[in-house]
């Protein structure tokens, strides 16, 4: 699990703290890792974390934790991994941004949302320093005021 | 429920009309019974909500039953999993629907055939009927947007003021209809709790030429609701533009939600107005249908739907309505029976009532109950609607607050309206009117975000069009960051300062531009589709004839590329592509609502205001009702709904929907008393003859 | 020494708990004292923050701790109190089951919201009881105070029965309505009188968020209390020796609903539901604890093997969790009970925990209604701080009472019962955020009549 969540923070650019908090009430990775494994299937998901884990070294001396994950995160990417093993890192990026399973059709994406849960915890609501559309826990009139700086969201400096 | 209740009034449908008759005769003493043909109005939202936040598409029906989208296993041929209407018991029209329009298994609608040889731009080319309505406890206005926008008073005298459409009857003493609906607009505003600035609406209203203010001594229920940052962009820069010589200012929206606490709570922004509040801080019409049976006079029966209206031969009065029951949605019915009243209100909105008006013909009426005019199911209506979108300068941070909380009404009425004709009859002057509604909705409507762009940056897409290099017809560039490759694929922080910065810019204007009365655009029963009672399907003929209509879509082009350069956006809009009238081997799909005119491409989409098919008029001969929205033919028939209106005007329809309800309201109960008193009198000549 | 070593081993938990988070982790649930060996204390001291039992510090163990503060509160405002509300000292928790307790010295909602926004009488200072309330006899009022208190407490006024957002009153098994009634402690309460919040001008005057004073663990001084109470009457089916009784004014009020008229009597009444929420430091969104009757519903999915319910009769085929048809009036006799399902069962912790002050309380006096009490769970924000979510990311996502949130249990975000969620919603007549609190919507101005 941990190498699940340090890989999909490294891909999605949010806090591995943010996605997946130690105190965690909604545990949402716990449903992410089941449709990831199920969708890639067990010897690919086990590799790709393998992989993770093998790469996902301490920052060298002169290097910060967000010069390292950019590296992970382009030796996870790249294309000498095989096509389906980068497609799968990509669709995770998906999952974990809209709570759907994507089918990529050549030109165009369609999804497959996964629980009432998972859509009310997609990153790209969070991204775009919001809320998912029905499920705001904000207040009255805080649609007036700009938001809280992006940083706040994603856990990273922005 | 009591069988033998001897009912003053039979209300067939519970929206916000058929709620609100109820609710007044209800605490008038008579005694209501609503036949309500969708299921009962929930304790707890959670199961529309459930059912909202699975869905993969969140149109503005997907929370609601019947299912609306992966009914069934997806096939190249029903890629969204459509259920079939015809094995439905309460099917109705959904947005999904349209790209299907021509396929009876997942269209509810049946639609008239294309003539041959259409050009793009032909006038007689049909189109999918762009807006929707639900069949459930409750109506419609669980999905609505909350827009209380009055109609202007020119609204009402098309014809007279601008040589187009119809004007609205007079009331009594030959009173203007909006004077006469002004006391009954305030009943309707207290009724939904509008929340507004009277202060905005009075500025708007003495704009247009020789009009009164926005109407006496009264205030809204609470203080508007806040404007947005996406309404300030426009507000702050867009100062000194004028449209047709209207000037464009931007006003605060009236609207249906609590901007202060009350019975129900605060607006907290969820912004998912339509499909669904999930803190009812949004009004919709299950709050009057909880007054109305609070009255201890309101019988409510779900799942009774109404297949006829029983006509006396000889009075011609109704005596009487059939319905069937069921149980589950693709089971059997379960029964018929018959319900009677002394009064009958017909309020199942504006496809559903004239379908069931067509269904009820008899010799004497061979057209249909309360169609002697012909006009029952005519003059079909909607906003239709001209969507741009674009990319802000800097953020403004959209996805927050209500879906809508501004719009520009100030070019709703002007000379502009007015018809000019050459010799031949070609209109070389005026166009439809229309209100431009400010979304603060990102581009979710526009392009189906936040998750079309998530697709581009994540898969190396482009449906966004700000994934490769290209320019809008202004010339400005759209690739959003111009020092990424083409179809870039991201992740990480890339990703996320990429995707920050385009949905935290993303703007839409969505422009309601009134849509004429037409008899050819009309609501028939189909001759071979049916539901799973048995019961014909809607058939929709629905063009857009006229230059009229279509020269607004030409000044919507044009006005928005104007305001996006205003405030320095740049625009997104597509072009949607020419129209595809006829399926061909290999060729590419039909299109639904796309047209030609004067050299562009559009397209159009639905507001979801379904108007005009049962109009209120002057003549028993050209339309169905009086004033009084009783039918000429049958007095003790009485339709309520967005059916009556006889034109759409420029504003959204349901506050008017309400205040035309408050009206009929008293016309149903002065007809009452007047018949009790009369009878009355009647048994006290009659007894006292007999001391 | 003991002491120490654990304490040694929590410090040293937390280090590398903080180290392994990123810069901009919240500080959390940090720094916690540590508890005492065993979970059960009865004492009359509200407890003003957890102590802890995580090693480290999971969602479980704060879960337990939060838990554990509920039982402590629930058994310290139910202490017998003196007239002026002060618990007693020396009393044994239990022995004297119908006295009454520290809240319900408390002021309620109607004595702090009076008519026209005029100011409350001061705190100890009894509030005028409703008009119709008055044609009681003297002598009945008597008998109530007599057992409620020695001088001066007028019985508490059971205004309420309806369930929040209109979705329906509980009926119970002798088809009458359940009553509610919502009290805050004198601290909540001073925070009205001395900023005005009492009446619309005054929270027009005050223009701007509420901000209710927190119980602050180093200096020891209680900060906003508010309770919730569902009462049932005492007659019929139901045993008043298994239940905490009181005598109450029920009074059937006009302004819930359409068609009820004003209507009042004396009438010994059981607690069936009870809701605390406390605002303690570190937790702005304050703590949500809620406890039950044991009997008052079988669980979904648990099996039906009492012999009576409080609210739930198998036998009956009226819809579960479903309210009764409109129009609804308090005044009216033999409404069809409520079927009532708890539909989220108490977690095992909880059980456990439950069995364990049950007894306790049973040991500590025979017979003690008290052991007829369960906690349902607690409610609180793991992420207090968080941006994005102002709820704090509260644990357990969901909490219901089944007979105060009855109709609205389940697991949907934003529609089912979530105390903390629907309670962020809360705001006054200014349109202002009111901390939490439905009470300051209340407010009545000097012009201003009731709000729709």
């Amino acid at each position: 699990m941990n190498n699940f969540v340090g890989l999909s923070a490294v891909l999605t650019g949010f806090a591995a703290a943010t996605i997946a908090p130690a105190i965690d009430p909604i545990n949402i990775k716990a449903e992410y890792y089941a449709k990831f494994q199920a969708e890639i299937g067990n010897n690919l998901f086990f590799q790709i974390l393998s992989d993770f884990q093998t790469r996902n070294t301490p920052p060298g001396s002169n290097q910060t934790q967000e010069e390292k994950n950019q590296l992970i995160g382009e030796a996870m990417l790249a294309g000498s991994n095989g096509e389906n093993y980068v497609m799968s890192c990509r669709k995770l990026i998906f999952l974990w941004y809209s709570g759907a399973w994507p089918t990529v059709d050549g030109d165009t994406t369609s999804s497959q949302m996964l629980s009432a849960k998972s859509y009310t915890q997609g990153l790209a609501w969070q991204v775009m320093q919001s809320h998912p559309m029905g499920d705001s826990n904000y207040r009255y009139g805080y649609w007036a005021k700009e938001p809280a700086d992006l940083s706040g969201y994603t856990g990273n400096n922005n | 429920m009591s069988t033998t209740t001897n009912y003053d009034a039979i209300i067939v449908g519970s929206g916000i009309a058929g709620a609100i008759v109820a609710y007044k005769l209800g605490q008038a003493g008579k005694k209501v019974l609503i036949l309500e043909a969708g299921p009962k109005i929930p304790t707890d939202r959670s199961n529309y909500m459930d059912t909202f936040l699975k869905a993969n598409i969140k149109s503005p029906e997907s929370p609601y039953p019947p299912s609306t989208q992966n009914a069934i296993p997806s096939s190249e041929e029903n890629p969204l999993g459509l259920p079939d209407p015809g094995e439905e018991n309460t099917p109705r029209y959904t947005v999904l629907q349209i790209n299907s329009w021509r396929k009876p298994k997942q269209s509810y609608f049946d639609f008239q055939q294309q003539q041959d040889n259409l050009k793009g731009d032909s006038p007689q080319a049909n189109f999918a009927y762009g807006s929707s309505y639900e069949r459930i406890g409750g109506g419609t206005t669980w999905h609505w947007l909350g827009t209380s926008l009055r109609f202007l008073p020119n609204d009402f005298k098309l014809k007279t003021k601008y040589g187009v459409g119809v004007d609205w009857p007079t009331a009594a003493n030959n009173q203007d209809f909006y004077d006469y609906l002004v006391p009954y607009y305030e009943q309707a505003t207290i009724e939904i709790n509008v929340a507004g600035s009277k202060v905005a609406m009075d500025k708007l209203y003495t704009q247009f030429d020789d009009q009164q203010t926005f109407g006496p001594n009264y205030n809204y229920p609470m203080p508007e609701i806040v404007e947005s940052l996406v309404d300030e962009e426009f507000a702050n820069n867009v100062t000194s533009m004028k449209i047709d010589n209207e000037p464009v200012y931007v006003t605060s929206t009236p609207q249906g939600r609590n901007s202060r606490a009350g019975e129900r709570r605060q607006c907290a922004g969820n912004t998912n107005c339509i499909p669904i509040c999930p803190i009812q801080a949004k009004y919709d019409a299950t709050v009057t249908i909880a007054r109305a049976l609070q009255t201890g006079n309101v019988d409510i029966l779900y799942q009774h739907v109404v297949s006829k209206v029983l006509l006396d031969p000889v009075t011609d009065e109704v005596n009487g309505v059939e319905y069937i029951t069921y149980d589950t949605q693709t089971g059997k019915a379960t029964g018929t029976d018959t319900a009677t009243a002394k009064k009958y209100v017909m309020a199942a909105h504006a496809i559903e009532t004239p379908k069931l008006m067509l269904m009820s013909a008899t010799d004497k009426f061979p057209n249909g109950a309360a169609n002697s005019s012909g006009q029952m199911g005519k003059n079909l209506m909607d906003h239709i609607m001209y969507l741009a979108w674009g990319l802000s300068k800097d953020p403004v941070f959209p996805y927050r607050g209500p879906l809508s909380t501004s719009g520009i009404e100030s070019v709703r009425d002007g000379a502009f309206r007015k018809a000019v004709y050459d010799a031949n009859g070609k209109l070389i002057e005026g166009r439809a009117a229309y209100r431009i509604e400010i979304g603060n909705d990102g581009w979710s409507w526009a392009a189906g975000d936040p998750f079309t762009t998530l697709g581009d940056y994540v898969f190396g897409q482009n449906n966004s069009h700000t994934n490769a290099t290209a320019t809008n017809s202004q010339g400005k560039n759209l690739k959003f960051n111009t020092a990424l490759g083409d179809n870039s694929k991201l992740f990480g922080k890339e990703l996320v300062a990429t995707l920050n910065g385009i949905y935290t810019r993303q703007i839409r204007l969505g422009y309601l531009i009134e849509q004429l009365p037409y008899e050819g655009n009309s609501v028939e029963l189909s001759k071979n589709l049916k539901d799973n009672l048995g019961l014909p399907r809607p058939k929709i003929n629905y063009q857009i004839p006229a230059d009229y209509e279509r020269n607004a879509f030409v000044s919507a082009k044009k006005v928005s590329t104007d305001i996006f350069n205003e405030i320095g956006a740049t625009e997104y809009t597509q072009d949607p592509g020419a129209p595809v009238f006829y399926e061909e081997e290999g060729g590419k799909p039909l299109t639904a609502a796309n047209f030609q005119y004067e050299g562009n491409n559009f397209i159009f989409y639905g507001a979801g205001h379904i108007v005009g098919t049962y109009r209120i008029g002057t003549e028993k001969s050209n339309s169905v009702l009086n004033y009084r929205q009783q039918s000429w033919d049958h007095s003790n028939l009485y339709m309520i709904g967005s059916g009556v209106f006889p034109t759409l005007t420029t504003a959204n329809p349901t506050l008017t929907i309400a205040a035309m309800s408050f009206s009929a309201a008293d016309n149903i109960l002065e007809d009452l008393n007047s018949e009790s008193a009369s009878s009355n009198a009647e048994l006290a000549s009659v007894s006292s003859q007999n001391k | 020494m003991k002491l120490t070593f654990k304490a040694l081993i929590l410090f040293i938990s937390l280090m590398l708990l903080h180290a392994c988070s990123s810069k901009k982790e919240k500080k959390g649930y940090a720094n916690l004292p540590p508890a005492n060996s065993s979970d059960v204390v009865i004492s009359s001291t509200i407890p003003t923050q957890i102590t802890s039992t995580g090693d480290p510090v999971t969602l479980e163990s704060l879960q337990h701790d939060f838990d554990v503060l509920s039982w402590q509160s629930f058994i310290a405002l139910n202490w017998p109190a003196n007239a002026d509300g002060t618990p007693k000292e020396n009393a044994i928790f239990g022995a004297n089951e119908s006295g009454m307790t520290v809240w319900q010295s408390w002021k309620s909602s109607r004595e702090i919201f009076l008519p026209h926004g005029k100011k409350p009488n001061a705190w100890g200072e009894v509030e005028n009881i409703p008009i119709v309330c008055d044609s009681i006899s003297a002598e009945d009022l008597e008998k109530g105070i007599i057992t409620l208190t020695q001088v001066g407490k007028t019985p508490n006024v059971l205004d309420e029965s309806g369930e929040p957002f209109q979705t329906g009153p509980l009926i119970d098994q002798n088809g009458n309505y359940t009553r509610y009634e919502i009290l805050t402690n004198e601290v909540m309460f001073d925070y009205i009188v001395d900023n005005e919040l009492y009446s619309y001008e005054g929270q027009k005057a005050f223009g701007k968020d509420a901000d209710f004073p927190f119980s602050d663990p180093d200096t020891g001084k209680e900060g906003a209390i508010m309770v919730k109470a569902a009462w049932i009457k005492m007659e019929g089916k139901y045993d008043a020796s298994q239940f905490h009784t009181a005598y109450a004014l029920v009074y059937d009020n006009p302004h819930e609903q359409a068609k009820v008229k004003p209507a009042c009597s004396l009438v010994k009444v059981g607690l069936v539901g009870f809701h605390i929420a406390h605002k303690t430091k570190g937790d702005p969104q304050w703590v949500w604890s809620t406890f039950e009757h044991v009997a008052n519903a079988p669980t979904q999915g648990e099996p039906v093997n009492r012999n009576f319910y409080n609210y739930h009769d198998p036998t009956s085929t009226y819809p579960v969790n479903e309210p009764p048809a409109r129009p609804w009036n308090p005044a009216n006799t033999g409404t069809t009970p409520t079927k009532v399902e708890r539909v989220i069962p108490i977690d095992n912790d909880a059980k456990a925990l439950n069995t364990k002050y049950q007894a306790a309380l049973e040991k500590m006096f025979k017979g003690s209604v008290w052991a007829n009490y369960e906690l349902i769970s607690t409610q609180w924000p793991t992420d207090a701080n968080n941006v994005s979510d102002q709820t704090g990311k509260p644990a357990p996502t969901f909490l219901a009472n089944a007979t105060l949130e009855t109709y609205i249990q389940g697991k949907v975000p934003q529609t089912s019962s979530n105390c903390i969620a629907c309670h962020n919603n809360a705001s006054m007549t200014n349109g202002m955020f009111s901390d939490f609190t439905y009470l300051l919507q209340r407010a009545e101005g000097k012009e201003i009549k009731e709000k729709k």
